[in-house]
């Protein structure tokens, strides 16, 4: 999968703090990216376990709203995401294979 | 009800629409996860006028209608596997073609069984798209090659001065098709007693088809929408286009015949 604009975007936002999770409207917000292109880049992310998910656990001072869905980056997707972003800056359009830096999946597998 | 429960419920009867084209097993929890978006899009303050929310969680439905209808669309075509983590199944259509380049089968997985198409009769396949059985090297006519036999037959109509047009249909009608559909290797079926169509039938299309056809635009709103059927006459002969390139179909039609 090409390093697009899109997706750097959104690794951006995920890197500024690896640790928080964020839900799709937020992540929506900051990458400024409809959801029509947000959803599917999750969903190929986290196949390539660059991001994982978790479920909101409900709280008396969720104020009654459905429980949401998190997501963050995972340790190696964190150390891969920063990397990327790094070699992008300094050469753009190059291609993103996130199996040959380490994240689960065979060497060379396009995102 | 308030404007914005009002377009919360909206809103999550448009996801919960788009979530149907999912498998069944991971329906809920897209459908959980995307309409859990709502309140936040509904409540955000940073958005102003507040009528503009209501835009926002729409634009947010259409993305996600977008998003199921390409995740349907590549399940359909076979084209691309589907995630593990889209489907969260480990479930992967898989589309096999026959020599002859058609559907044949489809490897069915934990989660995809409403997907599972019927056992084919010898010498058919299961068309996804139509949902119909069709003699293996021919496929339903496309939108464009219905349009082109349109023009056609128009010009045909025109050039023969009618009658000569009539005459060359009588003669064709035999054979399940129209002149302008002849030319370009079209030919009416029909689904349910899976044969060429018959010049009863043939004829039939063709007639309703040239008196209604224009009717409130009936003709060109089902050429449009529909899976299958491709004008009125379709649907008063109970007939569809196939595309017929190696007329496979000629020698079933000459034993139809009468």
């Amino acid at each position: 999968m090409k390093l697009t604009g899109p997706l750097q975007r959104v690794l951006k936002v995920l890197v500024a703090d690896p640790a928080a999770p964020r839900y799709g409207y937020e992540l929506m917000k900051a990458a400024r990216l409809p959801s029509g292109t947000l959803y599917p880049m999750l969903a190929r992310l986290q196949d390539e376990g660059v991001v994982e998910s978790e479920w909101e656990e409900q709280s008396p001072d969720a104020g009654g709203r459905p429980p949401r869905k998190y997501y963050r980056l995972t340790a190696q997707g964190a150390r891969v995401a920063r990397l990327e972003l790094a070699q992008a800056s300094a050469a753009p359009g190059r291609t993103w294979h996130a199996g040959a830096r380490g994240v689960h999946g065979t060497p060379g597998s396009a995102l | 009800m308030s404007g914005t429960r009002l377009g919360l419920r909206r809103a999550e009867l448009l996801i919960r629409a788009a979530c149907r084209r999912l498998p069944a097993d991971v329906r809920a929890e897209r459908c959980q996860e995307w309409t859990a978006e709502l309140p936040a899009i509904l409540d955000d303050e940073s958005i102003r006028p507040s009528f503009l929310r209501a835009a926002r969680a729409l634009a947010f439905c259409a993305g996600i209608s977008r998003t199921t209808r390409q995740l349907s669309r590549a399940w359909r075509a076979g084209a691309g596997r589907i995630r593990k983590s889209q489907w969260r199944t480990g479930a992967i259509p898989v589309r096999l073609r026959n020599e002859a380049g058609m559907t044949e089968a489809h490897e069915i997985r934990r989660g995809y069984e409403q997907f599972v198409p019927p056992q084919a009769p010898p010498g058919m396949y299961f068309d996804p798209a139509s949902e119909l059985f069709l003699p293996q090297g021919v496929r339903l006519a496309s939108r464009a090659q219905v349009a082109r036999a349109w023009f056609l037959g128009l010009l045909l109509f025109t050039v023969t001065g009618g009658i000569g047009y009539i005459a060359w249909s009588l003669f064709v009608w035999g054979q399940g098709r129209t002149p302008a559909q002849r030319i370009l290797s079209l030919r009416c079926w029909l689904p349910e007693p899976r044969q060429v169509a018959g010049r009863e039938q043939t004829a039939q299309r063709q007639i309703t088809g040239f008196f209604l056809n224009g009717q409130l635009l009936a003709g060109f709103f089902i050429w449009l929408t529909s899976k299958k059927l491709r004008s009125v006459g379709d649907f008063f002969a109970s007939t569809v286009l196939l595309h017929d390139p190696d007329e496979v179909l000629r020698l079933s039609s000459a034993a139809s015949a009468p």
